[in-house]
């Protein structure tokens, strides 16, 4: 449902042939013998890469040129030393650099905003006035007969290539970046960072149920928790604690949405309480765990709270002894039943900050924890 | 595309695809409760031919159910118009809402429901059917006071909508990328004495079929609406489109915004928010430069969310 990064390799394997090319290129790792290099090139000169949607890669020192098989395990290692895992390998393609072009097709509202520069190559962002949306005719002609077919196909959104080399009738791009989209496509995404143990365990929960839950750690020693519904509330809220300067001790993003089940909240609750109260980085001091979300349109209120309480029961002596208290505001469906069995189990828990309906503002809460945490 | 006006002068009328029990009675209570003679409801496409048990006020009542779309299914009265209401996965939306419009072409509009509606396939929608009203994909849909509730939008109990007073007409419009949010407006605007033209959920996905300056451009033309509150976020272009619709002279009246997204500087990197646009891929396209540039050209926008309800409880 969103733009998102995939490997260069994925991206030539998909379109080298749309430009009439086998794509040669071999993935490796800090592991692979050279003999596997050189079993698929032969003792030649090759370029190495590495492929993890990494922009500027050229100015970052993250290609390198010219490797005989030999030389590359030595260069790989330093990457890997920065944290690299994954590395491209092609055949270098000997050409002036004067045939470098620039080629980027961008998806827009109304079709495709294509770019395009006869001055392309590392230094194009310093000849980005050489940029024009005018192509040559049978470039052109290409683009709207197959490139961009192929591109629809695969439900790419962003396509990126400094330089393209023209030679004759061929067009070869060295260098792709490619973004997807990620409602539809079929090519595989790169993760767009490591995720911790948590959000990889919100992941996978994501992953098995239709409705909606996402989680990132942001300070995992902060003190404001957030369990929140709604793509927009969720942004709302956080935001909100950022505004009244709370920012450094916000510990986490995240929301549930799309209707999920009492279960699913459950999972999710239970996920966020054992980061929150991880022995590792638990501060002293009070805590507060914000649930709130604005008026939803169809999500029950009663039966994704009876989710909630669930967790937080099974959690409540740690809670408690962990200066934790909760903040409620929400409203829709079943507000009533849901924040009434969310109060009395939070009153009686000695759990309890506040617990605000439809008729108090989304944010009053945040200033509530302000409170408290000062 | 038709205006507000017209929605409010003739009569409406609703196909569903799809079934969600709880959306399609809350449309019934909606028109029940405004006093209508009949729900708008005229049938729901689920595949099967027979008849779906609803209530009307305490009795029950029963609305066709039906195989496929079929244009003989509907003898309409002149003067009316045909709503779709797509409940449908977003893999199934476009091609759903391409046969709908072919079977049905003299359709008002639609409202559609699902995330995940590929941008490939909303190109495709704004190219063929532009000049329809369709909010979506990923909208919670339109209402227009005591007429037309297209959607979940409002809430999906006969409490939501009795506390929100939408069967009483007013003159502030809402308009928000969000689903909870367009809910959220409609109460705070209600909580501060104010009643609606009408509002409606664009959604959050990049090529929203009605772009949030179409959005905008209804409320201008319609005579009731005085005010505008619009919600937007982090991620695209469109306030700048906004700004030139005010620039341009295309857009006078009063608005209130509030863009979300400030949070996002806490991050190394912009990241994805829950909705398939919340990203600020540069600077331009951060909520705090968007802001700026809507104050600049003399909207109303606040710094934040707190400050937008203050705003909001101030106006006349």
């Amino acid at each position: 449902m969103s733009r998102q990064k995939i490997s260069e390799f994925s991206a030539k394997t998909a379109l080298y042939s749309a430009f009439n090319l086998d794509f040669q290129g071999l993935v490796i790792t800090q592991d692979t013998p050279v003999s596997e290099i050189t079993n698929h090139f032969g003792d030649t000169n090759l370029v190495v890469k590495v492929d993890q949607g990494i922009k500027k890669r050229g100015k970052l020192g993250l290609v390198k040129i010219n490797l005989k098989p030999s030389e590359i395990p030595e260069t790989i290692a330093a990457w890997a030393k920065q944290g690299w895992n994954s590395f491209l390998v092609e055949p270098v393609y000997e050409h002036d650099s004067t045939a470098e072009r620039y080629l980027s097709l961008i998806r827009v509202r109304s079709g495709w905003q294509i770019n395009y520069s006869r001055s392309g190559g590392v230094d194009i962002e310093s000849n980005w006035d050489t940029i024009t949306t005018t192509l040559p005719t049978k470039l052109e002609a290409f683009l709207n007969t197959t490139l961009i077919p192929r591109l629809d196909s695969h439900h790419i959104s962003f396509l990126e290539m400094n330089p393209i080399v023209e030679r004759g009738d061929k067009i070869i791009p060295l260098d792709m970046a490619v973004e997807v989209d990620s409602a539809a496509t079929d090519l595989p995404i790169l993760p767009d960072r490591l995720l911790t143990e948590s959000e990889n365990e919100v992941a996978i929960l994501d992953e098995h149920t239709p409705a909606s839950l996402k989680f990132r750690l942001i300070n995992p020693d902060g003190r404001i928790w957030m369990l929140l519904s709604g793509g927009g509330a969720s942004l709302v809220l956080a935001d909100e604690v950022a505004d009244l300067g709370l920012g450094g001790e916000l510990a986490n993003y995240g929301e549930y949405s799309g209707a999920p089940s009492d279960d699913d909240v459950y999972s999710y609750t239970k996920i966020i309480l054992k980061q929150m109260l991880s022995p590792l980085t638990f501060n002293l001091g009070p805590h507060a765990l914000i649930i709130a979300g604005g008026v939803a349109n169809f999500t029950d209120v009663k039966k994704t709270f009876s989710g909630i309480i669930r967790a937080l029961n099974e959690q409540a002596n740690e809670l408690v002894k962990a200066k934790v208290k909760v903040f409620v505001r929400r409203g829709g469906p079943n507000e009533v039943a849901g924040l009434s069995a969310m109060h009395s189990f939070l009153a009686s828990s000695n759990l309890l900050g506040s617990v605000y309906g439809h008729d108090i503002s989304l944010t009053r809460v945040v200033s509530d924890v302000k409170e408290y945490l000062s | 595309m038709i205006k507000i006006q017209e929605i409010i002068d003739r009569d409406n009328k609703i196909l569903v695809l799809g079934n969600h029990e709880g959306i399609i009675q809350s449309v019934l209570d909606f028109d029940y409760l405004s006093g209508k003679k009949e729900g708008s409801v005229v049938g729901i496409v689920t595949g099967r031919s027979g008849f779906a048990k609803y209530f009307w006020g305490m009795k029950e009542t029963l609305i066709p159910t039906l195989v496929s779309i079929s244009p003989l299914t509907f003898n309409l009265v002149p003067n009316t118009n045909l709503w779709l209401l797509n409940l449908l996965s977003g893999r199934r939306t476009l091609t759903s809402t391409q046969d709908f419009f072919t079977q049905l072409p003299y359709a008002a509009g639609a409202a559609l429901f699902a995330e995940n509606v590929p941008e490939f396939h909303e190109q495709s929608l704004i190219t063929q059917l532009g000049s329809k009203l369709i909010v979506g994909p990923a909208s919670v849909g339109l209402l227009v006071p005591s007429i037309l509730k297209l959607g979940p939008i409002g809430g999906i109990t006969p409490d939501q909508i009795n506390d929100s007073h939408l069967s009483e007409s007013g003159s502030t419009s809402i308009l928000s990328a969000s689903g909870g949010m367009t809910n959220e407006l409609i109460n705070i605007a209600i909580s501060a004495g104010h009643r609606l033209s009408f509002a409606l959920s664009f959604g959050g996905d990049r090529f929203p079929v009605l772009s949030p300056c179409e959005a905008f451009l209804l409320a201008e033309e319609d005579p009731a609406t005085k005010t505008v509150l619009y919600y937007g976020e982090l991620g695209g272009d469109d306030e700048y489109e906004l700004v030139q619709l005010k620039e341009e002279g295309k857009f006078t009246k009063k608005v209130i915004a509030h863009i979300a997204g400030t949070v996002s500087s806490l991050f190394p990197e912009s990241p994805q928010f829950g909705h398939a646009k919340a990203k600020a891929d540069n600077q331009k396209t951060t909520a705090l430069a968007k802001r700026e540039a809507l104050a600049k050209a003399g909207f109303q926008v606040s710094n934040s969310f707190s400050e937008f309800i203050s705003l909001v409880s101030k106006l006349k």
